[in-house]
């Protein structure tokens, strides 16, 4: 007769990342403990969203079968997973076992030996291993008659095994990742599950693509929680292929269920990794493009989630294939989305293609002045006889019409060859400006910045009334190659003597706070770096990438909470792997702090 | 009378470690920035730590420096890119001095550059870095400048242009560095227009390093047997593929 298990652990569904052990505290994150209206032992809610109730057993086993040592300390500190796991191994030990009634109880009193382990537990939990000897030995050196729990030194030896691979893997020794998993086995397991993508990993950087599938097929087959198996399917993106990805997804979806576990969610794991690939594929304009059937997915996937970024490329692959039309609502949604320059600059070049130079003026409009690629198209946009401080040379094939088509495709190497050509006959200073606007595109900003130099000084001798823009709008790229080449402190010195519109000075007082923010946050000056990204936001919207700086300052200033606000809104918005990581990373910290 | 101090209040000190370690910041803050790169400073022509081979005719457009403690120096020297190709072309030059205190040798900035300085995974990843969109290959055998022997890959794109990277670590304190170096790590990344891998590796070969002033050649005796039979004026030895 098989007898109904007296302990259930009722997870609530937004326990998606109770995979792994605490290794920091987050002392904020404390969870209340609470009792619920049914239990007589009660339950306790360990974080928002995660409860665990408890049915008082029948007949508990009699002390001393096993050691209940580590079980009460998950206990106390809410680590559901290895709560779970312990049950599971010490119920494999003695199968009468049945969990104490007392678990949750505050006053449960400490089993086996007299001396309480607890502070012991609570330093290596919190990965101060070397503390956590020390203390073991001068317990010793007081009472030679006691011994640490055979638990404690193994979850030691453990916790010192997963420090070794943490620290390997922060250095890029991906073989002492392996060589460390190999002389401890135990510590890569599905309640260390963390270890467990370190090992494939390794074996993934290693170029080792048979033995990290093999890993990443071991986590998928025998770790039950479905958020774990989506989260491997995650993380095994970038070093297995997309066959074996997927034979991956199928292993997760179907094998082993567990009850109450929805493996949907790692079908849509792959699905969003091949939209992704396809995109960054789209993006890269490397390597071999995306099948008609790769590209359909990809479109319905961004039309289904309004994804801005996605729209993107996809307006640029239409483009860079001369199909205007598809480009241009590529780049109007992208823009109707979430506004942004680069959409802007999309939509003129992709209405400039289609001939409709009128609209393309009216599109540009709102961010001229405003942003430097935005000007650049539209100057391919506006008709031959609109180019200002052009020279006769420059006229008909090989001339500005030529240059104009080149920089409507982005092709600024094209971009270098014609403006070579044209300058045969002298170098003006709209020549000179569009090299240097060429060269930053091609990641050439030293030369760019020489480039932009020449532009201002053949100013001069522009007709009078386009001089002072010319100037100007050099000075501005100057100014901007500058800042490319790491050099915002001379900017910053130089700002209050240079003659720029307000809005460039804006996006230049914008950009020189970035670079000042990440010199912050590099010297972990992490008040200065939300300082100066407060700051910041005066001038421009956040970029993506210093909201995330933003959201990893607040985790390095233990504010956890705010942290996980901010991952998990950009995440919502358009989700990378970098994303997905932070949020993982800041959960798991926050139920640490339990 | 012998004066007998005054018992200080137990809450004298442990007001002051709370005040310290108790996450009032503004009395302490942990200095790193010894241990952190500084801000990048440009060169004027004559701090430049090489001279290129005047025969080349390669002006360098602008180099910058920084410094991480006292330990590590790095230069990048920007040169001219005659192709449309993206990327900068630039000499990379890291140098790494000799401790001169004991709290120096014992608190080091983490290293500037690494040793090996690639493997081939790294290598692989800076080709595709660098050179995107083109074959890259590895040479099989090494070449020698002044400074002993180098490695180097090759990239070839769909046009003329030709593409080198070479690096170097200088590690002979024998002969070659004084004694205040302990090492100088070298990297000439140059794309030039339908040019032959060797004339771009040339000017890389012949450059005298200025970092320092008795910063010597390498003894020819020293050149192992298989880079000396490389012949200098031929194209180097076929090279081994890298990535497709």
């Amino acid at each position: 007769m098989t007898r109904p298990l007296p302990f259930s652990l009722i997870l609530a569904a937004a326990v998606a990342v109770a995979g792994m052990p605490a290794v920091a505290q987050a002392p904020q994150a404390q969870a209340p403990i609470n009792s619920t209206a049914g239990g007589a032992a009660g339950g306790r809610a360990l974080a928002p969203g995660v409860q665990i109730q408890l049915d008082t057993p029948a007949g508990a086993a009699a002390p001393g079968t096993v050691d209940e040592t580590a079980l009460r300390y998950y206990a106390r500190t809410g680590d559901v997973a290895r709560l779970e796991a312990e049950i599971a191994r010490l119920r494999a030990i003695n199968p009468q076992w049945q969990p104490p009634s007392d678990l949750f109880s505050p006053q449960a009193p400490s089993q086996g030996p007299s001396f309480d382990e607890t502070p012991i537990w609570r330093l290596m939990s919190s990965g101060k291993t070397a503390e956590a000897r020390a203390a073991i030995a001068e317990e010793r050196r007081r009472t030679p008659a006691w011994q640490p729990s055979d638990k404690l030194l193994h979850e030691l030896d453990l916790a010192e095994a997963t420090g070794r691979m943490a620290a390997a893997m922060g250095a890029k020794r991906w073989q002492e990742v392996l060589d460390t998993a190999a002389a401890t086995p135990e510590v890569a397991s599905c309640t260390r599950l963390d270890n467990l993508w370190r090992v494939a990993e390794a074996h993934g950087q290693l170029k080792q693509t048979d033995q990290a599938f093999d890993v990443y097929r071991r986590i998928v087959t025998s770790c039950p929680k479905a958020a774990e198996r989506r989260d491997t399917i995650y993380k095994a993106g970038p070093f297995l292929p997309p066959e074996r990805l997927r034979e991956l997804a199928d292993l997760a979806a179907t094998s082993n269920p567990a009850e109450g576990e929805d493996y949907a969610v790692v079908r849509r794991a792959l699905q969003d990794l091949d939209v992704g690939r396809t995109l960054s594929r789209l993006g890269g304009g490397q390597g071999e493009q995306p099948t008609a059937d790769e590209l359909a997915s990809a479109q319905a996937a961004v039309l289904e989630r309004r994804d801005a970024g996605g729209a993107l490329a996809l307006g640029w692959h239409h483009q860079s294939r001369k199909r205007h039309e598809e480009a241009r609502q590529w780049f109007s949604r992208s823009n109707e989305w979430q506004p942004g320059d680069q959409a802007v600059e999309g939509l003129v070049l992709a209405l400039t293609g289609l001939g409709r130079r009128q609209e393309a003026l009216e599109a540009g409009k709102g961010w001229q002045g405003r942003s430097a690629r935005v000007d650049r198209a539209l100057r391919a946009a506006r008709p031959p006889a609109a180019q200002p401080g052009r020279g006769t040379a420059g006229q008909g094939a090989g001339g500005w019409g030529e240059l104009e088509r080149a920089l409507a495709q982005r092709d600024y190497g094209r971009c270098l060859q014609i403006i070579e050509r044209m300058s045969r006959g002298g170098m003006d200073a709209s020549l000179a400006q569009q090299r240097g606007w060429c060269l930053m595109e091609l990641k050439r900003p030293t030369e760019a910045e020489e480039a932009f130099a020449q532009a201002k000084a053949l100013a001069s001798k522009a007709p009078a009334a386009d001089r002072v823009r010319l100037a100007d709008s050099a000075a501005y790229g100057e100014t901007l190659a500058r800042l490319q080449t790491d050099d915002a402190e001379g900017v910053l010195q130089e700002l209050p003597n240079m003659r720029l519109t307000p809005e460039r000075e804006r996006s230049i007082r914008a950009n020189t706070l970035a670079t000042q923010a990440l010199q912050a946050y590099e010297e972990k000056r992490y008040r200065d770096t939300l300082r100066l990204l407060d700051a910041r936001l005066a001038f421009e919207p956040e970029p993506r990438g210093l909201t995330i700086m933003r959201g990893w300052t607040h985790y390095n200033t233990q504010r956890i909470d705010e942290a996980l606000r901010i991952f998990e809104a950009l995440d919502r918005r358009f989700s990378t792997e970098e994303t997905r990581e932070a949020v993982g990373v800041v959960k798991r910290a926050m139920y640490r702090g339990g | 009378m012998k004066r007998v101090p005054k018992a200080i209040s137990p809450a004298v000190p442990a007001l002051l470690a709370a005040l310290l370690l108790g996450g009032c910041d503004t009395l302490y803050r942990e200095d790193i920035s010894g241990r952190l790169p500084t801000s990048w400073v440009r060169l004027d022509a004559e701090d430049y730590p090489v001279v290129l081979p005047a025969e080349r005719g390669i002006v360098p457009v602008a180099a910058r420096t920084r410094r991480m403690g006292n330990i590590f120096q790095s230069y990048r020297m920007v040169l001219p890119n005659p192709t449309t190709l993206a990327g900068e072309n630039r000499l990379n030059v890291d140098v790494e001095y000799v401790p001169t205190s004991v709290f120096e040798m014992l608190d080091q900035p983490p290293r500037a550059f690494p040793i090996p300085l690639y493997t081939a995974t790294t290598l692989e990843a800076a080709l595709q870095t660098e050179f995107p969109e083109m074959e890259t290959e590895m040479a099989e055998a090494p070449r020698r400048g002044r400074y002993g022997i180098y490695d180097y890959a090759v990239a070839r794109g769909d046009g003329s242009a030709t593409c080198v990277l070479a690096w170097q670590l200088l590690d002979d304190r024998k002969r070659v560095l004084p004694e205040s170096i302990k090492a100088i790590r070298l990297e000439w990344r140059y794309c030039g227009q339908g040019a032959e891998p060797l004339a771009l590796l040339r000017p890389f070969e012949r450059l005298s390093l200025t970092v320092a002033p008795d910063i010597l050649p390498a003894e020819p005796a020293v050149v192992p047997a298989s880079a000396r039979e490389i012949p200098d004026e031929t194209p180097p030895a076929a090279p081994t593929r890298v990535r497709r």
